[in-house]
């Protein structure tokens, strides 16, 4: 987005009010009444919106910029028709009102062609963009899109006219040929730039019909397979209900817009974590909630293998309820709760041989500079790991 | 807990599930009616007036929301519990700032869901660990000056250390015992924190649900 605010091409609106200043200006300094002053004016204006084309074709323009700058065109050659015609020459009025004309047509005309798209919001998650009111989007839709379009042909048809019988002094002939050249100099390249810019914008529109199409493969793959392994397994409740919490999550997941495999923070990486445990543990549900996240570092990474242990630790003894509290304080302090409430255990009872809850917790806090308390008691066991940020990482 | 069993007016436009949770709560709470959409919940709970109304979030036009608005509208005293299967951040926290007493989600055991429901017809609010880390993320995502908004009310340390130890899955009593405070006196500090967080300016929401997640940016 900010990449294509800076962009140089927005600059040509500018570009094009100069030129056409200098035009005039030179013009004016040479002797005003000259009847190649149209022409001149004309023809820059015409090179600017082939410009304005070119750049639409090289998918450098959006609809809005590309339209805005046609419009801000027709302005300035409306303005420099009012002020040349006060100044001195009307026959060179005569000639550019209805050029501006022509161009304002033409940009309603494109707006008309650019507003048929659809585009609904791009950056949705799968729920959001499920769920989203489009209702209010469409309501009052023609009005809105064929408006300007019939203002457009209007503006262009009285433009015509006018042009007729402005050029009529040279012969019918001339002045239709007149006629037809300004209207094509001017209609032409902004049909075409907005033609451009469609194109050049449909991949983005094309998207939400490909999220439809996501919707209906992810459906088939996941949720559909689920339920048929689910129905097959009728007769094992331990079974059916690991399928559904694994569906469950997986679905959860992914209407979230989350990436399981891209657990670059504290958060998603406790929740991978947390999935490796279920999987193993099919009888334990563990619920992860985080407040605040951070990037992973070597040491967050050690706290997350320790958090990973305790919630097998409590899936081993504990069974079922596992809950992970994980906050990241302002001043840099993480830290993590995994709680379950089944029966505790005494780490002093814990038998050396058993190094999991010494070595893979307590030892691997101590090695990054953390710290573990394990408070274990009648209403269940709480592992609580707690880090510095940069203090030891 | 008083003598009678608390009447519930069901609202959730899928009927298996209204069916289900119905005959999983029988002899608990006491079925006063039932409802599929929004319109006719709202003259469900406007002529049965239930204890508790169990609201599904996602519903067609408008959804739990839309009934929540119309019936508070009318009868502002009306208790809601609110049962989602939806754990994004942006519908939990709209359906409390709209002013239901509390949340749990459709996977919740029966035991749970009846001690969910006897709270919050005893006016206390039903804080899941989820619903706890959200307000905490909610009023923790603001910056420490310049961006806060001086008409919220911030939540107070003691405020704070009782959302953390529910998010760790404490109930309310181990909550008071950690703390050495009464359950009476975290239910005050739940109910302080739900009428902050209902409080809480729109703007400050929507600017917290869209950078929710990394802390310090």
């Amino acid at each position: 987005m900010s990449a294509r605010a800076s962009h140089p091409i927005r600059r040509l609106p500018a570009a094009a009010g100069g030129a056409a200043v200098l035009t005039l200006a030179a013009s004016m300094v040479a002797g005003p009444g000259g009847s190649t002053v149209p022409t001149v004016i004309l023809g820059a204006a015409a090179v600017v919106l082939l410009a304005l084309a070119l750049g639409a074709r090289a998918r450098l323009l959006d609809a809005e910029v590309g339209l805005g700058t046609l419009g801000l065109v027709a302005l300035v050659v409306a303005n420099l028709a009012a002020v040349y015609w006060l100044l001195s020459s009307v026959a060179v009025a005569r000639a550019l009102v209805p050029a501006a004309m022509l161009v304002a047509g033409g940009a309603l005309i494109g707006l008309t062609l650019a507003r048929t798209r659809d585009d609904r919001g791009d950056a949705l998650t799968p729920w959001q963009s499920m769920t989203a009111d489009t209702t209010s989007r469409t309501s009052g839709r023609a009005l809105r899109t064929l408006g300007p379009g019939l203002a457009g042909t209007f503006l262009v048809i009285v433009a015509c006219g006018v042009l007729v019988r402005h050029l009529a002094v040279y012969g019918a002939a001339w002045a239709l040929l007149g006629t037809v050249m300004l209207t094509v100099a001017t209609v032409a390249p902004a049909a075409f730039a907005t033609r451009w810019v469609a194109l050049s914008r449909t991949p983005a529109s094309a998207a939400p019909a490909r999220s439809d199409a996501q919707v209906a493969a992810h459906l088939h793959d996941s949720v559909l397979q689920t339920l048929a392994l689910i129905r097959r397994s009728a007769d094992d409740p331990g079974r059916v209900g690991r399928l559904a919490r694994a569906q469950e999550r997986d679905l959860r997941d992914w209407l979230a817009g989350r990436d399981a495999d891209r657990a670059d923070t504290l958060g998603p990486a406790l929740r991978a974590a947390a999935r490796e445990v279920e999987d193993s543990h099919p009888d334990a549900a563990i619920e992860v909630v985080a407040v605040g996240d951070t990037p992973l570092t070597a040491a967050l990474q050690a706290m997350v293998d320790a958090a990973r242990e305790a919630m097998l630790n409590a899936a081993r003894h504990a069974g079922t309820r596992i809950q992970v509290y994980a906050e990241c304080e302002a001043e840099g302090v993480v830290t993590v709760y995994v709680r379950d409430t089944g029966p505790g255990f005494v780490l002093d009872d814990v038998p050396p041989q058993r190094r999991g809850v010494r070595d893979a917790i307590i030892g691997r806090m101590d090695s990054v500079g953390g710290e573990a308390v394990i408070d274990s008691g009648e209403a269940g066991t709480e592992v609580t790991l707690r880090l510095t940020r940069g203090g030891g990482g | 807990m008083t003598g009678a069993p608390p009447t519930v007016v069901l609202v959730d436009d899928h009927a298996l599930f209204r069916a289900g949770v119905r005959a999983e709560l029988e002899g608990r709470v006491d079925v006063v009616g039932e409802a599929g959409d929004v319109a006719s919940a709202v003259r469900a709970v406007m002529a049965a007036g239930p204890d508790v109304v169990l609201l599904d979030v996602h519903m067609p036009d408008g959804g739990g929301l839309e009934v929540l608005q119309r019936v508070l509208a009318r009868r502002p005293a009306q208790c809601f519990l609110a049962l989602t299967v939806s754990d994004a951040p942006e519908d939990v926290i709209a359906i409390i700032r709209a002013g239901a007493r509390g949340y749990v989600e459709k996977s919740i055991s029966t035991d749970d869901l009846a001690a969910a429901i006897a709270s919050v017809r005893a006016g206390e609010p039903v804080f899941s660990p989820r619903l706890a880390g959200f307000v905490l993320n909610a009023f923790a995502g603001r910056a420490p000056v310049g961006a806060v908004d001086p008409d919220v009310e911030q939540l107070t340390p003691r405020e704070r250390d009782v959302l953390r130890l529910i998010a760790r899955g404490y109930s309310y009593k181990q909550t008071g015992l950690h703390l050495g405070i009464s359950p009476r006196t975290v239910e005050t500090h739940v109910s302080s924190v739900l009428r902050k967080t209902q409080l809480s300016s729109r703007h400050e929401l929507a600017h917290w649900a869209s950078r929710r997640g990394l802390a310090g940016d």
